[in-house]
């Protein structure tokens, strides 16, 4: 049930981050439920699980396999940081932390692919797009807590 | 942090950098493509439900453009139809002038008004025209429908007509009908009064006025206006007659100047 519900919930992220978009940039759900994966199972698992939505979207998207298997790894590996591992959570730090794993996210993919294939925008427009999402997903880090935080 | 801990994420970014090294070199692997297949199918059904939701919005949103512009085109057409129906008017008024000019043997000029007079307690137009046009002091202003006044005043491109409804006008009509002489006045008002008109007279409602040209400043037989009212008062020696001028000077555009 709960494996269903899991499912559910990485399917409806991708559907949405298809459909959704605003200021023309979609917002990086995929990297919201791995982040939501670290923060409550910790690193190791946190970074299976964002591995496992990344390369699941680099396969989707057609392009090579690495950048978001290793872009949403890192969000769930470093989400578990902000659990009480190495800082006590709080609605802020939820917040600030949310953001920049979103940034760290993008920045990981953009670099990535502008290594290994070509760059897919320009630096500023990746910069402006890269606020956007985190600024987007910031919002969403309010909500999302550890096990341990009532 | 311990090694241990961070051994994990140096797997990961050594894995991932191999993957990419790899695929840079020999091509893009997808092993996993084909989950994008039921993903846009997801998207694909999403996409018509959405679509079917929104669709009586969407008409709504059509209709109410479709509304918007057809109004503004109803008011650009309204606009235009106005326009129309002035210049048709105005070509009407002139077509009268120009008969006017054909019939009347006195004509000087037909001139616009240009505004009211300056005075706002006299009843005085300023015509667009003046000395260079021939006009003179003291000459007839008329319309087709009758008579408007007299000039009072010429400057070179302009003159002034003083109304016959101003009270310091005058002339001398005559009844169409009977060719009774008689004295009429303006009141400053909209209407005229005929003058010194002795209580045996027999002046009925309705009858037309004419100039009688015995004043020597208006033609013969233009048509002035009609009694709209007579009262005989047993105490007055004169009996109080009030005629309505048959142009109404608020509703002027054009007149013709003739000469006496």
């Amino acid at each position: 049930m709960k494996a269903a519900g899991l499912v559910f919930i990485v399917i409806a992220a991708f559907v949405l981050q298809m459909k959704v978009s605003l200021f023309g940039v979609a917002p990086a759900l995929t990297a919201v439920v791995a982040y939501s994966f670290g923060i409550k199972s910790g690193a190791t698992r946190g970074m299976f699980f964002g591995s496992l939505i990344g390369i699941v979207e680099d396969s989707i998207s057609g392009n090579m396999l690495g950048p978001n298997l290793l872009g949403k790894g890192m969000v769930g590996f470093f989400a578990s940081f902000s659990s009480g591992s190495v800082f006590r959570w709080t609605p802020l730090l939820g917040v600030i932390s949310l953001f920049i794993l979103t940034v760290l996210d993008g920045l990981v993919v953009f670099l990535a692919r502008t290594l290994f294939q070509t760059m897919p925008t320009s630096p500023s427009s990746a910069l402006l797009i890269l606020l956007l999402q985190g600024l987007l997903n910031a919002c969403v880090g309010f909500f999302i807590k550890p096990r341990n935080v009532e | 942090m311990s090694i241990r801990r961070l051994l994990p994420l140096l797997l990961l970014l050594l894995f991932s950098l191999t993957l990419m090294t790899y695929q840079s070199n020999k091509g893009i692997i997808a092993p996993l493509r084909f989950l994008g297949n039921p993903l846009n199918s997801l998207n694909g059904v999403l996409h018509s439900l959405s679509d079917s939701l929104s669709a009586p919005f969407r008409k709504i949103m059509l209709r109410d453009e479709d509304n918007r512009r057809l109004r503004a085109e109803i008011q650009r057409l309204v606009t235009e139809q106005q326009k129309y129906r002035d210049l048709f008017f105005e070509n009407k008024r002139l077509r009268e002038l120009l008969d006017l000019r054909e019939k009347e043997k006195r004509y000087v000029t037909a001139a616009r008004i240009v505004s009211r007079g300056p005075d706002r307690w006299s009843n005085v137009l300023v015509i667009g025209k003046g000395a260079r046009d021939g006009i003179a002091r003291d000459m007839a202003v008329v319309t087709p429908a009758g008579l408007v006044g007299k000039v009072t005043l010429v400057a070179d491109d302009s003159a002034y007509v003083l109304l016959l409804t101003d009270s310091n006008f005058s002339a001398s009509v005559r009844v169409q009908e009977t060719r009774k002489e008689v004295i009429l006045s303006g009141t400053g008002g909209a209407r005229c009064t005929l003058k010194y008109v002795p209580q045996e007279e027999e002046i009925k409602q309705g009858e037309v006025l004419v100039t009688s040209g015995l004043d020597e400043l208006f033609p013969r037989e233009i048509p002035v206006g009609f009694v709209s009212r007579v009262s005989k008062k047993s105490t007055s020696i004169f009996q109080e007659i009030e005629v309505t001028p048959f142009q109404d000077p608020a509703k002027l555009d054009e007149v013709v100047v003739v000469r006496r």
